[in-house]
């Protein structure tokens, strides 16, 4: 499988498929879509496939649900299965969270309490996708609206546990540890430490909306200033790696999305001369 | 033997789906946003992109009921059905079923049969693709077994049939149709759905036709599939055999062949 | 033999007949045209967090239900009107 190279993506979205199959193919480094969303054939599996031509492409899905305690979903599996080896993506990437429970699905990415019985599970589950896929996949921090009494480690920890046990990789989204520091006090700074250097593979980024008191990752925003701020600070500490900038509502142009994506282009080139801490690590990118 | 985990996203599906709190037992606040809040977020974005993913579906039942009814109709159908697959493009089938049993929508009987063009059209759209043809396959089977031949049919090709003029509402409804009327009256009608590419096609199709395509999509020989029209009415029982496997050929509906032993 | 099997003999006979010609050959500008680009999938609402449902799009509960489908269609044996 190849890599994606580190530098900024975007969100591939409905809304830009004809930007990006136009004669002048615009100058984005490589695109993230989202798996579920070409399981099938036709129309959608074929304009990936055209887009695919021109650029490297992450295969990101939602619908998994690594941390559903019954199990992962046969059916699920073996159509992102079949679709990897059509598209023979440059990354492959999944959610630390649950959606299905009792036969019944919440197309949603829900969070759980991080203790030593979910370890288990979702390790499980992890192992059970990479064989599947034959590849190792990024595994994604979530932005939580409730957490739960009986968690007995921080997200980071239960990432780190379970980068040792499955040799998984991290999608760090740090718009994600923003929220939840606002939301539920987690501290984001904390959280990076906590996360094995090396074992990143991937950043996004994106902006969240406010609902009262509460922060709403709704990726329907220019991305914060707080968020920039913890980007550099990742780049510090991983090294310069791929990262993605987000946008699922209330969707701009392409040339608005790319104008966001080039701050963040900026901020990677500065950090393309730091080296990340304590790293033994050969290339970052050869991880997926 | 439940475990713990299964125990708590039982109960967060449930609240998510509002037919407990108890999850709210397991829940801490935080500074930004407290447990009922948080499960709020939860509980509405489940409605939200549920609804959202049925209105992208039903825009022709949208158009026929219009918008008080339709956002009356998906909240109900949110409500009460739930989520299956990790895949949203999943959600909904069972939409022309609720309308069927629904007294509000008696007025309107032709509306469930819309819904299930709609469901069709939208299972099409991402059904399987399917290799061409091989004529070789064909070419090989000595004439005698050919009445005993059976045809696999292109995943994509859905076929219904309406006691209503469905293709002619379906007609109506379309952007650029200049079509004032439907009479009602004109009887049902049978339609194809099929995707020779990307694009979903529709047509017509007599009754005589619907019949011998359904036989050979559920597994029948061609003969079989040819005696099952004797169940027609003389009219209907009218079929060109042929003109139909040539346009399945031509559409890329034919995938495979099946020689019975 | 019976009609149906003779029917059903000369129908794949003539689809042997028009063969390859049957099948569409296309070039592939014209698959591209036949494929056409896609619509926007729905999975990108199920994304991260809550891509469809911010403070924007509250759901909000239609009440009561004290619709009755009126539809296109004054009454039923008559017209659709557009």
């Amino acid at each position: 499988m190849t890599q994606l190279p580190i530098a900024v993506g975007v969100g591939l979205r409905g809304t830009h498929y004809r930007d990006f199959l136009a004669d002048q193919a615009p100058a984005v480094p490589w695109l993230e879509a989202h798996s579920e969303n070409y399981f099938g054939g036709g129309a959608a599996l074929h304009t990936l496939m055209r887009i695919r031509e021109r650029y490297p492409i992450s295969l990101h899905g939602v619908g998994m649900g690594l941390a559903s305690a019954d199990g992962l979903d046969a059916d699920h599996l073996r159509e992102l299965q079949q679709l990897v080896a059509t598209v023979q993506p440059a990354a492959v990437s999944e959610h630390l969270s649950w959606n299905r429970s009792g036969g019944q699905v919440i197309n949603d990415l829900l969070p759980f309490p991080y203790t030593a019985e979910a370890l288990e599970l979702v390790a499980r589950n992890v192992d059970q996708v990479q064989q599947a896929l034959g590849c190792a996949i990024a595994v994604e921090n979530l932005s939580s609206y409730v957490r739960f009494r009986q968690t007995a480690m921080s997200e980071a920890e239960f990432l780190a546990a379970l980068v040792e046990r499955t040799g998984c990789k991290i999608l760090l989204d740090v718009n994600n540890i923003y929220v939840n520091q606002v939301n539920l006090g987690i501290d984001a700074r904390q959280f990076m430490r906590a996360l094995p250097v090396g074992q990143v593979a991937e950043i996004h980024l994106a902006g969240f909306s406010t609902l009262e008191d509460c922060l709403v990752d709704s990726h329907s925003q220019p991305v914060c200033a707080e968020v920039w701020l913890l980007y550099a600070e990742a780049l510090q500490r991983f090294g310069a790696l791929p990262t993605l900038l987000e946008w699922d509502i209330d969707i701009p142009p392409l040339t608005v999305l790319m104008q966001e994506a080039d701050k963040a282009q900026q901020i990677l080139q500065q950090a393309g001369a730091w080296q990340p801490m304590n790293r033994e690590q050969k290339e970052h990118g050869d991880v997926l | 033997m439940s475990s713990e985990l299964a125990q708590i996203q039982q109960q967060m599906l449930n609240a998510v789906t509002g037919t407990s709190t108890a999850v709210q037992e397991c829940l801490q606040s935080g500074p930004g946003c407290s447990s009922e809040r948080g499960m709020d977020v939860y509980r509405n974005n489940r409605r939200v992109v549920l609804k959202s993913m049925l209105s992208s579906v039903y825009r022709i039942v949208a158009q026929i009921v219009g918008d008080d009814f339709f956002q009356a109709l998906i909240h109900r159908y949110v409500q009460t059905q739930p989520s299956l697959s990790g895949n949203l493009h999943r959600y909904g089938d069972k939409l022309p079923a609720l309308l069927r049993t629904m007294p509000e929508a008696a007025g309107l009987p032709y509306l469930a049969d819309v819904a299930a063009l709609e469901w069709a059209w939208h299972s099409t759209y991402y059904a399987p693709d399917n290799a061409d043809f091989d004529m070789a396959r064909l070419a090989a089977v000595a004439p005698e077994a050919f009445a005993r031949l059976g045809f696999v049919l292109a995943p994509a090709l859905q076929l219904l049939r309406s006691d209503y003029p469905l293709y002619a509402i379906w007609q109506r409804h379309q952007p650029e149709c200049e079509v004032e009327q439907v009479d009602l009256g004109m009887g049902g009608q049978c339609v194809a759905l099929w995707r020779p590419y990307g694009q979903v096609q529709i047509r017509p199709l007599s009754s005589g036709e619907f019949q011998l395509l359904l036989a050979l999509q559920q597994g029948a020989s061609l003969e079989q599939a040819v005696e099952s029209l004797d169940s027609l009415t003389d009219g209907e029982a009218e079929v060109d055999v042929q003109a139909v496997l040539g346009w399945l050929l031509q559409q890329r509906m034919l995938v495979d062949i099946r020689v019975a032993v | 033999m019976n009609n149906s099997k003779l029917l059903a003999i000369a129908a794949v006979s003539g689809l042997l007949t028009m063969g390859v010609m049957g099948q569409s050959a296309m070039a592939a500008a014209d698959k591209e045209k036949c494929y056409g680009v896609a619509m926007a999938g729905q999975n990108d609402c199920a994304s991260n967090g809550h891509a469809c449902a911010g403070q924007a799009t509250k759901d909000k509960d239609p009440g009561d239900w004290k619709y009755v489908a009126k539809g296109t269609c004054e009454n039923m044996g008559g017209m659709l009107n557009k």
